[in-house]
């Protein structure tokens, strides 16, 4: 897998621009998950993944490959949707004018309804929590990521990461107490 | 930290079974004696439920089938941007003061309001009450981020959004940027 993708690099380095393409396909459906447990509004998240692909197109000319193109492409990623949240452009908007895309073949009303509110209060759970610890939270939880990983994308010690993640476990704890 | 505060932070990693063998055995130990914890663990267990009941989002295929080539279209559409005319006189003042602007919009300054005071005399901007000539703030704003500069002035334009840019930033930059613009007197 990262043998593939530092072929596909070095080729876009050495002028093959279909091979950014290529990188953009294997890795679209892990960036909009990150940005979409990140930011939880599907046309933000949509938006910004098409934005960490761009920043990875400009950056990947003096890419290294000190890390995987993977945990690089993970910074981008987290290091946007951080900002994406502090910025207060989508906070206004968030979820008051969402429209889902339907995610399910026809099914029974009633339970739609319960799963679309157990939806939106995890979702306004998880955007209750700051953005670097929600980062922390959504590495960890979703994506299973080891803390030394997530340590080497975010510039902080292990230990930091564990209290950070134990933080918004109780939060969020508190949160959605009351849905079991 | 508490003796049960060291055992709590593992309790989820005990949970998805992520633990060192020797760390799981530890923990183990104590929640065989200490109920405060086998309470918390519960409570752990109880959330790892409600979280697994979110429904996860699903794009269609075509969505995906087409992503690269809005992605690519996007990066064509930045290039063209890009190649429009910059005089670097213009260039450094107003850059240094979008990174101002952009920055302390992050730092929670109410933005509606700001809009509202920076509607002044021409070449003038009106900032927290008082309007300051823009040649004088741009100045200003340049020695506060001048270790910013140069990537802005690269920056900037290419992306037309600054927000770009400041992602990029470490968080000790990001702070060092946060105190800087904090300190500014206008």
């Amino acid at each position: 897998m990262a043998d593939q993708d530092l072929e596909l690099v070095q080729r876009f380095q050495n002028g093959d621009e279909s091979a950014f393409n290529r990188l953009v396909s294997r890795h679209q459906h892990k960036m909009f998950n990150l940005a979409y447990k990140m930011i939880r509004n599907i046309e933000d998240a949509k938006d910004l993944t098409q934005e960490v692909f761009v920043k990875a197109y400009q950056g990947l000319k003096n890419f290294k490959g000190q890390s995987s193109f993977s945990t690089w492409l993970y910074q981008i990623a987290l290091n946007s949707a951080i900002n994406y949240s502090n910025s207060k452009r989508w906070k206004n908007l968030v979820s008051l004018f969402e429209v889902k895309e339907p995610t399910a073949a026809w099914g029974n009303p009633i339970q739609e309804m319960r799963q679309d509110q157990m939806n939106k209060t995890i979702d306004n759970a998880i955007l209750s929590l700051p953005p670097k610890q929600r980062a922390v939270f959504v590495l960890r939880h979703y994506e299973e990521l080891p803390y030394q990983e997530i340590a080497k994308m975010t510039g902080r010690t292990e230990g930091a990461l564990k209290a950070n993640y134990f933080q918004a476990v109780k939060k969020l704890q508190k949160k959605l107490s009351h849905l079991r | 930290m508490r003796k049960c505060d060291q055992y709590q932070v593992k309790l989820i990693d005990f949970l998805k079974k992520e633990l060192s063998q020797e760390e799981e055995k530890d923990l183990a130990g104590h929640l065989s004696e200490c109920p405060t914890c086998q309470f918390e663990l519960k409570k752990m267990e109880n959330l790892l439920e409600a979280l697994k009941e979110e429904q996860n989002v699903e794009l269609s295929p075509t969505f995906w089938s087409s992503f690269p080539a809005q992605v690519r279209e996007r990066i064509e559409s930045q290039k063209k941007r890009a190649k429009g005319f910059k005089p670097s006189w213009v260039l450094v003042p107003m850059a240094t003061a979008a990174a101002i602007f952009m920055a302390v919009s992050l730092f929670k300054v109410d933005q509606q309001n700001l809009a509202k005071r920076m509607s002044g005399p021409e070449g003038t901007i009106v900032w927290l009450g008082g309007a300051t000539n823009l040649s004088e703030f741009a100045a200003e704003a340049e020695e506060a981020v001048k270790d910013l500069d140069q990537a802005v002035e690269k920056e900037y334009w290419q992306n037309e959004d600054l927000s770009i840019l400041l992602a990029e930033l470490s968080d000790e930059e990001f702070n060092s940027l946060e105190e800087k613009v904090k300190n500014l007197k206008f």
